[in-house]
C-alpha cells in the first residue's frame, strides 16, 4: 500500500539508499568487497548488485577460502553467508576479527534471523552488519554505503564490551564493540520495519483477495435467477459495488444492430451523492476510448485506463464475453488505486459471468417468447377447434384408453342428457349404452365393445343403432368411429362423432306415413290400396281359385254439393265422419281407404258375388245415415262400384278402372246405389239382394210354415216322433226349402228370428195335436250351427215353458258338422239342455267329420243316419257299409239309430235287417202341413212298417 | 482480523471511537463558525483525535477505519493551511458518518471508504 508510506519514510530515513554518492562514484571504484556464498547463483546475484552499484567484487566459495582471500589481499569490505561449508560465516568472522591485519575490514553476515543465536554468535563473532535474506538490493546497497561511510569512525572507536547473556537458559559471554551492538540494532530495527509493512501488504492483498472471491460468489449466487437483461444488469452492478476498489458501474449490451445500450447504472453512495466529482451517469453507446477500442476488440481483456480523459476518473472496462463473442461492455469506476492483475483476472470472469447470464436471460427471454407465441397460437387453434366442436351438431365424444370420456360436447349432452362434466370421467359403457329392443335388452354397446378391443386396421367404424339416453328415451345415433395409437400401438385415445338421427327418423316415419296415408282422414291412401290389393291377390285362396279379389270404389255423391255449398271445412268434416264409419272395417281381409278425393275404396276377398254385395249394402245402409255437421244433418247419397279379380282384371289399375265405371254406373243410375262391374253379377246380386229383402219380411208376412214328417219304429212300427221342417212360402216363387234360404238366413243373421220363430211354432203345433187327442209323440226342430249358442238353451227353456210342452217331448237336432265346430262348448250346452229333458239328436250323421272321442262325450239321445247313405242302400254295397258302421257305431255309444230318406219297403228290411232303429221318409210320409199330418198320425198302420 | 480480538476489546474500542468521533464532530461545529485566526485550536485538536483514533484501529486491525483517519488527517492539515470550506466540511461529514460502518466493515462500505479516501487525495477547491 503506498498510502502507507510515510511511515516506511520516518524509518528509511537512516539509511536512504540514495544518500551520499550514486553508484559508480570514484570511490566506489576504489571499493572492493569481497563475497563469500557457497552457492555460486547467489554469489553470482550479490556479485551483479554491487558491480553495478559501482564496487569491485570478489568471490569466495566459503569462510576458509575468504580468509585466504582477504589475507592475501585485504578487501573494503566483506560479505559473507552464514551457513557454508568447511568454515561458516561466523568462523570466518571471528579469524578476521582476531587477525590485526584484517580487524577494521566490516563484515556483512547475511542470515536469514532464524534463530536468536545467530545475533548471540554475530555479536561474538564480532560482525558488523546484518543482512537478511532475501534481501531488497536497495537495503543492502544502502547498508553497504552507511557501513562504509562510518569506517573511520568505527576504527578509531574500538570499545570492547563484556556482556552476560542469558537465553534459553544457558548463559553467553559477548564480547563486542559498542558500535557493532548500535549497528546490529539498526539493522534488526530495520528489518522488523520491513516484515511489518510486507504483513500489512499481505494483509489488504488477502483482505482484498477475500472481497474478491467474497463479490465474485455473490455475483455467481445474484445472477442464477436473473431472467432478463435489466434483471442480469441490475443485480450485477448492485454486488460489484462489493469488488474491492468499485465505487461505480455500468452495463450496455450489444443490440442486433451492433449499437451499445444502456442497460444498468449505479454508482456507489459515498454519502456526497453521484457526480459531484465529475463521474457524470453513464448512457447508450461508446462514451470513452477505451469502450470503443473494447467494441473494436482490442483488447480482449479489462484493463484501467487512467488516461482516458473522457469519463473523468479512473475506470475499467471489461468485455461481456461468452466465448462466442462479446455481448457487451462493463465499466467499472474504480479508486485511483489500480486494480491488480488478480483482480482483473476474477473481473473477467465476471464479465463472462455476466456475458452467460445475459445470454441466458436472452434464450430465456426469446423461450418465453416463443412460448407465449406458441401457446397463444395453441390457444387460439384450441379455442377455434373447441368453438367448432362445442357449436357443432354432431356428437362428438373422446374415451381414452382406459375407456373413460375424455371429452363430452354439448350435442352429447343433447342427445343423451349427461352434463359434461359427469360424464366425463366415467366409463363409456355407462354413458353411451346401447338397446337392443325387448330381444337383446341394454348394454354398453357397439361403442364401448369397440372401445375395449379396437379392430386392428385403424380405419373409422362406423355404428347405428338406437341408445339409451339418460332419461330413457331412446335416440337413435350412426356413429363413426376411430382412434389414435401411441408409438407402442396401444390406443390413446377413441374419438367417435355421431349424428343423432331420432328427429331425422321421425320426419321419415312421418314422410313414409304421409305418403301412405291420407293427413285428412287417416285412411290408407291409392298406393296401400295397391299394395293390399297385390297381397290379397297373392293369397292361396286366390291362387287356387276359390275366392276372389273385390275391389269397391265408394263415392258420396252429394260431398260436391256440400263443398260448393257449404265449403271446404264441410266437405272435410264430412269425408272424416265417412272414413270414421268405413274405418271399423278394416281388419282381417279387408282394408279401407282414401284413393282420390272423394272416394274411399274397401278391398276384400269373398268367395262369390253375393259376399262382394253383402259388403256393399252393409256400407250404402251406414253411410246412408245421415251426418250432422254442427246441428244440421246432412245426406251423402253413396254409390259404389265394384269390380273383381281375376275375373274383371289381372291388377290393381285393371280392377281399379272396372270398379270405377260400375261406380259411374251406380251413380246414373235411378235404382240400385251398388253395381258390379260386370252387368251379370249385378242381375245375381239384385237378385240375391231381393230375396233377401223379402225373407227378411217373410216372418212377419207369415210366409214361413212349418211341414212335419212322422218316424216310426222298426221294430213296432209305431209313431215314435215327428220331425218340423220349415217352408218359406215365397209369393212369386212358392213353397221354397230350407236348402235355398236358411243359408241367407244364416249370413244375414236372420236365422236367429226364424229358428225361434220354427220352435215356438213346433211346440205350439205338438200342444195343439194333443189337444186333438193325439197322442203325443216327441217333435224334433233342427238348430242351425249359428243358433247353437248359450242363447239357445234360453230360448228353448222359454218356450217350452210359454207354450207348455214337455221337455222330453222336444227333440232337438244339430247337423253333424255344427256339433264339431266347437266341441266342449256343444258339451257344455248339451248338457244344459238334456238337463232339462230335452232330447238330442246328430242330424245327417255321416256327412261330415266327426271326432268319435268328442261324440262319445256328447250326451245324445239319437244318430240320424244321412239319407244320402239310405237312398241307394240297396243296390250300393258301400252305403250299406256305412249304414251298417253308423248302425253299430250309433249302438256301441248307447244311442238310438234313426235313417232319413226311407223311401221303400226294401229300404226298410234292410235297415231292420242291419239293426236300425227307427226311420223316416216317404215311404212313411212326406213332410205335410200340421193339419195333414194329424191325419196321418190318426191314420198311420204299424203293422206295415213293422220289422 | 478485528475478529480475532475479543468482544470485550472491540466494545472498548466502539465506545472509544464513538468518543473520538464526537470530539471531531463538535470541533467541527466549532469550525464551521470561527474565524481564520481561532482555527488552529480545533484543527490541532482534530488532528490529534485521528492520529489516536488511526493507532487504536491499527491495533485492532481495522485498517479501514486506519486508512480514512489517515486520510482525514491529511485533509485537516491541509484544511489549517488553507481553511476549513464547505466542500472540506461535506467530505469530513460523509466520513464521520461511514466511520462507525469501518467497525465491521462491508465490502461496500470498504469500497465507500476508498472512494471518500480518493476525495480527500484529490483534496478540495479552495
Amino acid at each position: 500500500m503506498n498510502a502507507i508510506g510515510p511511515v516506511i519514510k520516518a524509518a528509511g530515513a537512516l539509511m536512504e539508499p540514495g544518500a551520499g554518492d550514486g553508484p559508480g562514484a570514484p570511490e566506489e571504484g576504489r571499493v572492493e568487497i569481497l563475497v563469500v556464498e557457497d552457492s555460486a547463483t547467489q554469489a553470482q546475484y550479490l556479485a551483479q548488485i554491487l558491480e553495478q552499484a559501482g564496487y569491485r567484487v570478489r568471490l569466495a566459495g566459503n569462510g576458509r577460502e575468504g580468509l585466504a582471500a582477504a589475507r592475501a589481499n585485504p578487501p573494503t569490505l566483506i560479505v559473507s553467508d552464514i551457513a557454508m561449508p568447511e568454515m561458516d560465516g561466523f568462523a570466518l568472522c571471528q579469524e578476521v576479527k582476531r587477525d590485526a591485519l584484517l580487524r577494521d575490514i566490516p563484515v556483512i553476515l547475511l542470515t536469514s534471523l532464524s534463530s536468536l543465536y545467530d545475533v548471540i554468535k554475530g555479536l561474538d563473532s564480532g560482525a558488523d552488519n546484518f543482512l537478511r535474506k532475501p534481501y531488497d538490493s536497495a537495503y543492502l546497497l544502502g547498508r553497504i554505503r552507511y557501513i562504509l561511510a562510518n569506517r573511520a569512525l568505527r576504527a578509531s572507536e574500538r570499545v570492547q564490551m563484556g556482556m552476560r547473556i542469558n537465553l534459553g537458559g544457558q548463559t553467553h559471554f559477548i564480547t563486542a564493540e559498542r558500535q557493532q551492538i548500535f549497528d546490529l540494532l539498526i539493522s534488526t530495527y530495520e528489518e522488523a520495519i520491513q516484515m511489518t509493512e510486507q504483513l500489512k501488504a499481505q494483509q489488504v492483498r488477502i483482505t482484498s483477495s477475500y472481497q474478491s472471491l467474497e463479490g465474485l460468489y455473490r455475483i455467481a449466487e445474484a445472477l442464477n435467477p436473473a431472467l432478463t437483461e435489466q434483471a442480469v444488469g441490475e443485480l450485477a452492478l448492485e454486488r460489484l459495488l462489493d469488488f474491492p476498489g468499485v465505487v461505480g458501474a455500468s452495463l450496455k449490451l450489444v443490440d442486433a444492430d451492433g449499437s451499445l445500450r444502456l442497460v444498468a447504472v449505479r454508482d456507489v453512495d459515498d454519502g456526497l451523492g453521484p457526480g459531484q466529482d465529475g463521474a457524470a451517469l453513464d448512457g447508450d453507446g461508446p462514451r470513452c476510448d477505451c469502450e470503443r477500442r473494447l467494441m473494436r476488440a482490442e483488447p480482449r481483456r479489462p484493463e484501467t485506463i487512467l488516461s482516458c480523459a473522457e469519463r473523468g476518473h479512473p475506470h475499467a472496462c471489461i468485455p461481456l464475453d461468452t466465448g462466442g463473442g462479446t455481448r457487451g461492455v462493463l465499466c467499472l469506476k474504480t479508486t485511483e488505486r489500480r486494480l491488480d492483475e488478480e483482480q482483473f483476472q476474477l473481473l473477467a470472469t465476471v464479465g463472462s459471468q455476466i456475458g452467460v447470464a445475459v445470454e441466458r436471460a436472452r434464450l430465456y427471454e426469446t423461450m418465453e417468447t416463443r412460448v407465449r407465441e406458441r401457446t397463444a397460437a395453441w390457444q387460439g387453434e384450441r379455442q377455434l377447434l373447441s368453438a367448432v366442436v362445442n357449436t357443432s351438431g354432431a356428437l362428438v365424444c373422446m374415451v381414452d384408453g382406459e375407456g373413460l370420456i375424455r371429452l363430452f360436447n354439448p350435442a352429447c349432452e343433447a342427445a343423451l342428457g349427461w352434463r359434461a362434466e359427469e360424464a366425463i370421467g366415467r366409463p363409456c359403457g355407462e354413458v353411451l349404452r346401447e338397446d337392443h329392443g325387448e330381444a337383446g335388452g341394454l348394454d354398453a354397446g357397439g361403442l364401448a365393445r369397440l372401445c375395449s378391443n379396437p379392430p386392428a386396421n385403424d380405419g373409422p367404424v362406423q355404428l347405428r343403432g338406437q341408445w339409451r339416453s339418460r332419461d330413457g328415451t331412446l335416440r337413435a345415433i350412426i356413429w363413426s368411429a376411430t382412434w389414435f395409437r401411441r408409438e407402442d400401438g396401444a390406443v390413446e385415445y377413441f374419438v367417435c362423432t355421431g349424428v343423432d338421427v331420432t328427429e331425422l327418423r321421425g320426419a321419415e316415419e312421418k314422410l313414409r306415413y304421409m305418403s301412405r296415408f291420407d293427413a285428412l282422414t287417416g285412411l290408407p291412401n291409392r298406393l296401400v290400396m295397391r299394395d293390399r290389393v297385390r297381397q290379397l291377390q297373392e293369397q292361396d285362396g286366390v291362387t287356387e281359385g276359390r275366392q276372389q279379389v273385390g275391389l269397391l270404389l265408394i263415392k258420396p255423391e252429394r260431398l260436391r254439393v256440400i263443398a260448393e255449398s257449404l265449403g271446404l271445412e264441410a266437405e272435410q268434416s264430412m269425408l272424416r265422419q265417412a272414413a270414421g264409419r268405413l274405418a271399423h272395417r278394416q281388419r282381417g281381409g279387408v282394408s279401407v281407404g282414401r284413393v282420390s278425393e272423394r272416394t274411399f275404396a274397401i278391398a276384400m276377398l269373398g268367395r262369390g258375388p253375393e259376399d262382394f254385395a253383402g259388403m256393399a249394402r252393409q256400407v250404402l245402409a251406414e253411410l246412408s245415415l245421415p251426418f250432422l255437421l254442427g246441428e244440421q244433418e246432412l245426406y251423402l247419397d253413396p254409390a259404389i262400384g265394384i269390380a273383381l279379380g281375376p275375373n274383371d282384371g289381372d291388377d290393381y289399375d285393371a280392377i281399379y278402372r272396372g270398379a270405377d265405371a260400375a261406380l259411374r254406373r251406380a251413380l246414373s243410375s235411378k235404382s240400385e246405389r251398388y253395381e258390379f262391374y260386370r252387368p251379370a253379377l249385378n242381375q245375381d246380386a239384385h237378385a240375391r239382394f231381393q230375396f233377401e229383402n223379402a225373407l227378411r219380411g217373410a216372418i212377419e208376412r207369415h210366409e214361413l210354415v212349418l211341414h212335419y214328417q212322422v218316424q216310426t219304429s222298426i221294430a213296432t212300427g209305431a209313431i215314435i216322433g215327428v220331425e218340423s221342417l220349415v217352408r218359406w212360402q215365397h209369393p212369386e216363387q212358392g213353397l221354397i226349402g230350407p236348402g235355398t234360404f236358411i243359408p241367407l238366413a244364416e249370413e244375414t243373421g236372420m236365422i236367429l228370428a226364424i229358428g225361434e220363430w220354427v220352435l215356438r211354432c213346433a211346440c205350439e203345433q205338438a200342444m195343439a195335436w194333443q189337444r186333438e187327442g193325439l197322442p203325443p209323440v216327441p217333435v224334433s226342430v233342427n238348430l242351425s250351427a249359428r243358433q247353437f249358442s248359450e242363447h239357445a238353451v234360453g230360448m228353448v227353456e222359454r218356450i217350452l215353458a210359454e207354450t207348455g210342452l214337455a221337455p222330453r217331448l222336444l227333440e232337438l237336432e244339430l247337423t253333424e258338422s255344427a256339433s264339431m265346430e266347437e266341441p266342449e262348448k256343444t258339451i257344455e250346452i248339451l248338457r244344459q239342455i238334456k238337463a232339462m229333458g230335452v232330447k238330442v239328436a246328430i242330424d245327417d250323421f255321416g256327412t261330415g267329420y266327426s271326432n268319435l272321442s268328442y261324440l262319445k262325450r256328447f250326451p245324445l239321445d239319437k244318430l240320424k243316419l244321412d239319407q244320402s247313405f239310405v237312398r241307394d242302400i240297396v243296390t250300393g254295397q258301400h252305403d250299406l257299409s256305412i249304414a251298417r258302421a253308423v248302425i253299430a257305431m250309433g249302438h256301441s255309444l248307447g244311442l238310438t239309430v234313426i235313417a232319413e230318406g226311407v223311401e221303400g219297403a226294401e229300404q226298410l228290411d234292410l235297415l231292420a235287417a242291419n239293426g236300425c232303429d227307427e226311420i223316416q221318409g216317404y215311404y212313411l210320409s212326406r213332410p205335410v202341413d200340421g193339419a195333414a199330418c194329424a191325419a196321418v198320425m190318426r191314420t198311420h198302420q204299424p203293422d206295415k212298417f213293422r220289422r | 482480523m478485528a475478529n480475532e480480538h475479543n468482544d470485550a476489546l472491540l466494545d472498548l474500542f466502539a465506545r472509544e471511537c464513538e468518543g473520538h468521533l464526537g470530539a471531531i464532530r463538535a470541533a467541527l461545529v466549532e469550525l464551521a463558525s470561527a474565524d481564520a485566526a481561532t482555527s488552529g485550536g480545533a484543527t490541532a485538536r482534530i488532528e490529534a483525535t485521528l492520529h489516536t483514533l488511526a493507532g487504536a484501529a491499527r491495533a485492532m486491525e481495522l485498517i479501514d477505519l486506519e486508512y480514512l483517519c489517515r486520510a482525514l488527517e491529511n485533509l485537516a492539515h491541509a484544511g489549517a493551511d488553507e481553511g476549513w470550506n464547505a466542500p472540506r466540511l461535506a467530505l469530513f461529514d460523509a466520513a464521520l458518518k461511514l466511520a462507525p460502518e469501518l467497525l465491521a466493515p462491508t465490502p461496500r462500505a470498504r469500497n465507500q471508504m476508498m472512494a471518500l479516501a480518493a476525495r480527500c487525495a484529490a483534496g478540495v477547491p479552495s
